[in-house]
């Protein structure tokens, strides 16, 4: 069929354009064009796709042969159409998306193209057209995936050519994860990078470190840049579903541009955008549930309860120093009075016969009510709800691309009041203005609005986490009925009510522990939430001149507007009598702007690119806070409904950072490959003459694989040796003015002003500098089934900075100095393993495994070693090396807790007959190293099963070795504490004389010598945690096409879905330094989702 | 072309004149000021002097029950025999009762007096240093440096009576140690000097301090030159300086009148009683809430503290309490709803206290004003020097102003030598009851601590005896002290 039509061509003439219409004759796909336009032609540029050609005559008359190509592009392992791969012709930026099954068609082609076809995790082809007009082109996998563009600091840079260390997470890679906090997706995926756990609150992020801990009291967390400007506003504020890369940054040579900033590594973060030629819309929506990660601690039941109490109470009369109650009037005594101590009385016997002068319980004791009413668990927890829809429009052309989404995230925890609600929008629009000019904005507003748990304070009554754990197991959450044994109070409306611990009025008992507290009920009736509404604008300016020059200007703000409201109800807790109430309004602005010069040029087999920068930064943190009493009219927590203002404070603070910077990177032959830079940086934290710092790197690679004598080895498909070395600052985490001493306002006495010193200051405090050295060996081998990279890195932090401890005699707490020198040593491997690849069935295996050792190397001669916490530090010692006493064991004799003395001392001391010298007295036991909460061995392996359109993933993270300080257990395992909980292992306990066991005696009266912070609370900290798992199930195209929908995916995907610990209920992973606390422990987050196009 | 080249030229200037100017990156807060500043005029150190009262009103570790100066009165009293847990329900200063927590040298306990003393100690010697350079008029320097003086000489006296051993006057010089002597403004950490070398300094400070400083002060919660001698009084009382102590305090209370019965009444929470000589003055924006004196020592507010483990006196001691005298209805034998005062669903227990109270029942605000110094102190301190004295009819005399004025049917006491001075005790006891001396009264006199016989619950007690002079006695030096002061030694354990 020959059809007839005009098509139209842009005439380049100097600075103006001209439209020249051609008559065209299409039959089949051969295309003849004619004009009678007669002029001395050379280009003609086709409409906005930039089409370039040549015409062949310069007659009146012309003719040109075009075609229409189409075409299939399937993965050549098992001939899977492969959808959205990108074809381009060569030499233009025409091109197009493969659709569902992984079709093409091209119009316009001029003979002798060829195709440029690459997909993300395939090698890139080109294939020449020649005279077809239907085009198979198979892709192969590649694990290397050399030709992946690596986000760099400042730019962008192949894979294969990168000096660099880094990590890139796909959006591939988060898409069905159930993560509110892109953070999350980092943990045990990358080889050198470590997360903690991360609390259960909806939308909190876990903690990162990349290579160690670069720093002791300034900051360890790495900086955020997203689309080229860093990123000020809380991470949480990013919809996931809008990232379309994540690349971690490890060593210097990859992060110096960002000098003063980039010490703990860079995470750069990239939103996606519109593709060319494809306009789309997709859709992505989940429901699923969160519930509770970790166990409980095991504790005891009621009627293991009560005799150990008995015993406590017991001990502290018969064995107290001076004066002792003889054994039999202390059973009498404790028989008698044991259910005054606690209060209650939940068994069926009278209160002096619960436990008899044998201390054990009475036989006969049966428990008058269900004992579900003692779980303080059940009232706290919830199956919490996740609900998360997102919507994408996508398109582009040649000249521009857009990128709108829209997405609803509303997380509900698995703790009461706990949620995380999120809208969040962006539109990402890119533009060639002029051939020479190209501008985009990328603009995103996030409004989030949370509910926090009061899971702040591990010792906070108003804590659900250590109210409910510390309850001893007698007490229970309702109200009892005084006159109906084993029955509830009821209210006027016949509903049963909390017993807040003191309502001896009702007629009920006190309650010892947390009496006139109830985390529960305080809870449900306090308020605590924020509201935080995030604007963040990128903009861009990137012009081309000269051939060979670009100077780029970004600029970028991230706004926080945020509103945070406490409210204390009048009934209980913290807010009664009255009520209070505590409102913030405060303001947080990051201001960024860069500009950017470089030069690129390519001569025969050397290529050299040349950048010059200068980088501006500033913070504006600004609050307003007020708080009030007294709350006058039920149900409204606004400031006026109250009328006493009891706090009304606002501060204004400004950080400011002024960078200069250069890079020049040279490539021989796609071969040999260098860099170097250097970036000066000056930082308002210090005092003038020390705020200027220099920051440099030098790094190569050499792709040994481009090498002759290797290229003819068929097993090696890649093999690149790399190495760094630069040295990077560190100014985060201390205070905005840490040099100056200072003052603080505020502190006055009756109705006169007053201030306090509140900081030495310090003139000579400068930045804290990382020097850190990087060689490593990539690879990939036989038709890329094993690929991966074995890296060494030596990462040495000095001038560290530090709050050291002053005497207290001094009058102030601490002074923040350079204090010394440390280490961060390690080797990572990263394995991608292909054991299996056909055409329906792919089995692939990601290791990663991380060996850090941590080592301070110098520390000031005034301060040779400073104690800080369970820690201290000194030469040849780690960052965490615990520095605890010494828990020896139980004096069989007295069931005394034991320790290794400090000195003999006659009122507390003894010697075995080994000659130890042991101390009953803890003030008097010796410190000593024991370990340290840095692992031998951490990381994570993913496994990813693949048949036809079904895939399961699962990624497990672990740690090997470490030690914790398990703070709750050693809270649980009190040997006093009327009305507490007590951990199953207190049943072990010293009881009689020769009794051997590591557990003392039940003794209120020696709770610190017995409890003691000593190194009896450490424990093993390995762990592994199955953190995700993701069942997917791909429906085909044949299917979907019917409905016009594509890539329509089912699935189901799990966090933390098992976590594996030395001790049940305990949360390993709550921070990198050992720490333990009642915190809000992790969520087990388990959605069931479904994407597709349009 | 021409335009291209005229964009990289911009882009080049963009580049270079983006540098800023010199004073770019000098940034300063809002919420504090330059230290420099502090002390550049008298206006502003009388700020700093503020300060440091302000200082001993703040949580301390971030521990509730641990709220500076009152929290540490409480204490005081809680470490003796005659304030006693009504039960075992709430468990605040249950260590400290039990003497575990002042004995332990990393609880809150050892370590919070330490780090306040020494921050006022520490505040207070920059004044001193700085003051003399402050713009103002000679009289304002001298005032605020004799303050400082006066303020710094208290903070050594609560120090070395904690940390220190007793002092002895029979064994002059006492070369036990006390605590480091820190007179200049310092990073580093000193040796403990000796008891006698602590006291030595903590006399001259407060005499030069009165040298100083003016009569006339601006409001209660500073100290003036008055006060100074009422801390004199009290440090020659603990010197056993019988002669010092008598005339110290008998200058102290000059001008100053005891409250009425129907001021008794009131609750000990107004710092314009006319008793009050030296106290805080708690405006509503400065309140601890919860770790509050009143939230922990009064009849009526409404802290779990209060509703479950209402605060009692000894039995002993008030079964000897007249009748007729107004301070046996500060406590209540037997409470009732009708007797007694309680929070909502709050407990009442034998001898319960109803000294302190708030004004409402139930009371919603913590602001009560704390007494650091009453008239009847210095009465008592005069009396019981006089009677140390042999100044028996004299120091008789002196306790009748105090006793006539709460027991009208008083009539003076004719006792004389030590049962004259077990007498004024008695009335130290129940006059100064929650106001911090009860311990620090057994220390100096060189007592035993014995709780029994009276109405103490042995599972909150658990301890009865602590022989006099024991090693326990002395609070010890914190473990934060230790780490950080190589200098430092642990008092013995």
């Amino acid at each position: 069929m020959r059809i007839r039509y005009v098509e139209f061509c842009l005439l380049k003439n100097a600075f103006t354009f001209q439209k020249i219409f051609f008559t065209c004759i299409r039959e089949s796909n051969h295309v003849e064009c004619s004009t009678n336009y007669n002029l001395n032609i050379k280009y003609c540029m086709n409409g906005k796709k930039f089409t370039f050609f040549l015409l062949l005559f310069l007659s009146a008359q012309m003719v040109w042969a075009q075609s229409i190509v189409k075409g299939v592009v399937k993965s050549a392992d098992d001939g899977e159409g492969l959808i959205g791969a990108s074809v381009k012709v060569k030499g233009t930026t025409r091109g197009v998306v493969t659709d569902a099954e992984g079709k093409f068609e091209l119009r316009d082609v001029p003979a002798n193209a060829s195709l440029e076809v690459s997909y993300t995790g395939f090698t890139a082809t080109t294939v020449r057209v020649g005279n077809r007009s239907v085009i198979e082109v198979l892709l192969q996998a590649d694990a290397a995936t050399l030709d992946e563009v690596v986000v760099t600091t400042f730019g962008s840079a192949k894979r294969s050519s990168f000096t660099g260390s880094f990590n890139k997470i796909d959006a591939a890679d988060i898409a069905t994860r159930p993560i509110s906090n892109v953070v999350s997706a980092i943990a045990g995926t990358t080889a050198g990078v470590t997360t903690n756990a991360g609390s259960g609150q909806p939308g909190a992020a876990p903690a990162i470190r990349i290579r160690g801990f670069g720093s002791i009291s300034s900051s360890n967390d790495p900086l955020y840049v997203v689309d080229g400007v860093p990123f000020t506003a809380n991470i949480a504020n990013l919809n996931p579903d809008d990232i379309e890369s994540m690349t971690i940054l490890k060593d210097a040579a990859s992060t110096a541009l960002y000098g003063a900033r980039a010490a703990n590594g860079v995470v750069m973060i990239t939103t996606k955008k519109g593709v060319e030629g494809k306009s789309s819309v997709n859709v992505r929506m989940t429901k699923g549930f969160n519930s509770r990660a970790l166990p409980e601690y095991d504790r005891v039941g009621a009627a293991e309860y009560y005799p150990l109490m008995w015993e406590a109470f017991r001990n502290s009369q018969a064995y107290r120093a001076a004066n002792p109650v003889p054994l039999a009037t202390a059973n009498q005594n404790a028989s008698n009075q044991i259910v005054s101590l606690l209060g209650y009385n939940v068994f069926n016997v009278p209160n002096n016969q619960l436990v008899g002068t044998d201390g054990l319980l009475n036989p006969n004791a049966q428990l008058i009510f269900d004992p579900s009413e003692l779980d303080w668990w059940a009232p706290a927890v919830r199956q919490g709800e996740r609900d998360e829809v997102n919507l994408n429009f996508n398109g582009g052309t040649k000249t521009s691309d857009y990128f709108f989404s829209f997405s609803y995230l509303n997380d509900k925890g698995f703790l009461i009041r706990s949620d995380f609600e999120r809208y969040s929008a962006r539109l990402n629009y890119n533009a060639q203005i002029k051939k020479w000019l190209r501008t985009g904005a990328n603009i995103n507003a996030t409004i989030s609005n949370s509910n926090q748990a009061d899971a702040g304070g591990s010792s906070s009554f108003v804590n659900p986490f250590n109210f409910s754990r510390n309850m001893g197991p007698i007490y229970p959450v309702y109200a009892l009925d005084p006159n109906n044994p084993g029955q509830f109070q009821l209210d006027a409306n016949g509903q049963r009510f909390f017993d807040y611990g003191n309502m001896n009025a009702l007629g009920i008992p006190n309650r010892p522990q947390y009496g006139g507290r109830h985390a529960i009920a305080e809870t449900i009736l306090n308020q605590n939430y924020f509201r935080r509404n995030v604007i963040g604008a990128r903009g861009y300016m990137e012009a081309t001149f000269l051939k060979d020059f670009k100077f780029t200007f970004n600029v970028g703000t991230d706004i926080t507007n945020r509103n945070d409201v406490v409210f204390g109800n009048p009934l209980i807790g913290d807010g009664a009598p009255a009520g209070r109430a505590t409102h913030e309004f405060s303001n947080f602005t990051g201001f960024n702007m860069n500009q950017l010069l470089s030069y690129t040029k390519t001569f025969g087999n050397h290529t050299i690119s040349a950048l010059a920068g200068h980088e501006n930064f500033q913070e504006n943190d600004n609050f307003l806070d007020g708080s009030r009493s007294q709350q006058i009219l039920d149900g409204n927590v606004e400031l006026v409904n109250f009328t006493t203002t009891t706090n009304l404070n606002s501060a204004y603070n400004i950080r400011r950072v002024e960078g200069y910077f250069s890079r020049f990177n040279y490539d021989f032959k796609d071969k040999y490959f260098a860099s170097f830079s250097v970036r000066r940086d000056g930082s308002s934290k210090f005092f003038q003459d020390v705020r200027w710092g220099t920051f440099y790197s030098a790094s190569g690679a050499w792709r040994i694989d481009q090498e002759e004598f290797i290229k003819q080895i068929p097993a090696i498909n890649m093999l690149k040796l790399r190495g760094s070395y630069g040295q990077t600052g560190n100014d985060g985490g201390i205070s905005y003015y840490a040099w100056q001493p200072l003052y603080a306002l505020g502190f006055n006495n009756a109705n006169e002003a007053g201030i306090l010193q509140s900081s030495l200051g310090n003139r000579q405090l400068e930045w804290e500098s990382s020097n850190a050295f990087d060689v490593a060996l990539e690879f990939s081998l036989f038709k890329n089934r094993i690929g991966g990279t074995v890296e060494f890195f030596d990462r040495r932090s000095s001038n560290l900075i530090f709050a050291v401890p002053l005497p207290l005699s001094a009058g102030i707490l601490s002074e923040t100095r350079n204090i010394g020198t440390m280490y961060n040593r390690g080797v990572e491997v990263e394995l991608n393993l292909v054991p299996v690849r056909s055409k329906d069935f792919t089995w692939s295996i990601d290791l990663n495994a991380t060996k850090i050792k941590n080592e301070i190397t110098r520390m000031p001669e005034e301060t040779p070693q400073i104690i800080s916490g369970r820690v201290r530090r000194e030469v040849g010692r780690s960052i965490y090396d615990y520095w605890l006493r010494e828990f020896v064991g139980v004096r069989p004799e007295t069931g005394e807790a034991t320790y290794r003395a400090i000195a003999f001392n006659p009122a507390n001391s003894f010697i075995t007959e080994t000659g130890d010298t042991l101390t009953t007295n803890f003030n008097n036991a010796r410190f000593h190293y024991n370990g340290s909460s840095i692992p031998a061995l951490s990381g994570g392996f993913t496994n990813t099963l693949k048949y036809k359109g079904l895939s399961l993933s699962t990624l497990v993270v672990y740690q090997i070795g470490g030690k914790v300080f398990d703070a709750p257990y050693a809270g649980l395992m009190g040997s006093g504490g009327y009305g507490s909980a007590k951990h199953i292992d207190r049943l072990r306990r010293w009881q009689n004389p020769g009794d051997v066991t590591d557990v003392p005696r039940m003794d209120v009266g020696r709770t610190a010598d017995f409890d003691g912070g000593s190194d009896r609370w450490l424990t093993d900290a390995s762990f592994l945690n199955v953190r995700s798992v993701t069942l997917a199930y791909q429906v085909p195209a044949s299917f979907t096409k019917k409905a016009s929908i594509s890539n329509l995916q089912i699935y189901t995907s799990a966090e933390n879905y098992i976590i594996l610990t030395k001790r049940r209920g305990m949360n390993v992973q709550q921070n990198f330094n050992g720490d333990i606390d009642n915190a809000f422990s992790p969520a087990r987050n388990i959605v069931f989702g479904l994407s597709f196009s349009l | 072309m021409k335009n291209k080249f005229l964009l990289a030229i911009s882009a080049a200037l963009t580049l270079v004149s983006t540098s800023c100017d010199e004073n770019y990156l000098d940034t300063a807060p809002t919420a504090s000021i330059d230290a420099s500043a502090a002390f550049a005029t008298t206006k502003n150190a009388t700020a700093a002097m503020n300060g440091m009262y302000r200082a001993l009103i703040v949580r301390y570790l971030d521990s509730q029950g641990h709220s500076g100066q009152p929290a540490l009165n409480i204490i005081m009293d809680v470490m003796g025999e005659d304030l006693v847990f009504g039960n075992a329900s709430n468990n605040w200063h249950f260590g400290e009762q039990r003497w575990i927590a002042h004995r332990s040298e990393t609880s809150v306990m050892t370590r919070f007096p330490y780090q306040m003393y020494y921050r006022i100690i520490g505040n207070a010697n920059l004044l001193i240093s700085n003051i003399d350079n402050a713009t103002g008029t000679q009289a304002e320097r001298d005032a605020l440096k004799g303050e400082a003086l006066a303020l710094r000489g208290w903070a050594y006296f609560n120090l070395v009576q904690l940390y220190g051993k007793r002092y002895n006057a029979a064994q002059r010089p006492n070369s036990q140690l006390g605590v480091p002597l820190v007179l200049e403004p310092t990073k580093e950490g000193l040796p403990r000097n000796t008891v006698e070398e602590v006291y030595t300094q903590i006399n001259a400070d407060l005499t030069e301090a009165i040298r100083l400083m003016p009569v006339a002060r601006v409001n209660k919660s500073r100290i003036n030159q008055q006060i100074t001698k009422g801390i004199l009084a009290r440090v020659a009382l603990t010197q056993q300086n019988w002669p010092l102590a008598e005339q110290m305090a008998a200058e102290a209370r000059q001008g100053w009148n005891l409250m009425s019965n129907a001021q008794y009444l009131e609750g000990f929470a107004e710092i314009n009683n006319p008793e009050w000589m030296w106290g805080f003055d708690h405006l509503e924006d400065q309140s601890e809430f919860f770790g509050g004196f009143h939230s922990y020592i009064s009849s009526n507010y409404n802290s779990s503290v209060i509703r479950q483990t209402p605060k009692a006196i000894n039995r002993l001691v008030y079964d000897r309490i007249p009748s007729t005298d107004i301070r046996s209805q500060m406590w209540v034998r037997t409470p009732t709803a009708a007797n007694s005062i309680v929070p909502p669903g709050g407990v009442r227990v034998p001898f319960m206290v109803q000294k302190f109270r708030l004004p409402g029942t139930p009371s919603t605000s913590t602001m009560g004003d704390v007494p650091y110094m009453r008239t009847a102190e210095m009465i008592l301190i005069q009396a019981e020097a006089q009677a140390r004295q042999g100044k028996n009819a004299e120091a008789a005399a002196t306790l009748h102003i105090l006793v006539r004025a709460r027991d009208t049917a008083a009539t003076q006491t004719t006792k004389t030598g030590a049962d004259l001075v077990e007498e004024i005790l008695f009335n130290r006891r129940i006059e100064l009851w929650g106001e911090g001396f009860r311990f620090l009264d057994l220390k100096r006199t060189n007592s035993p601590l014995n709780r029994n016989g009276a109405n103490h619950n042995p599972a909150v007690a658990v301890l009865f005896d602590v022989p006099a002079g024991d090693n326990q006695w002395e609070f010890l030096i914190p473990r934060y002290e230790m780490d950080a002061n190589e200098a430092m030694v642990q008092n013995p354990l």
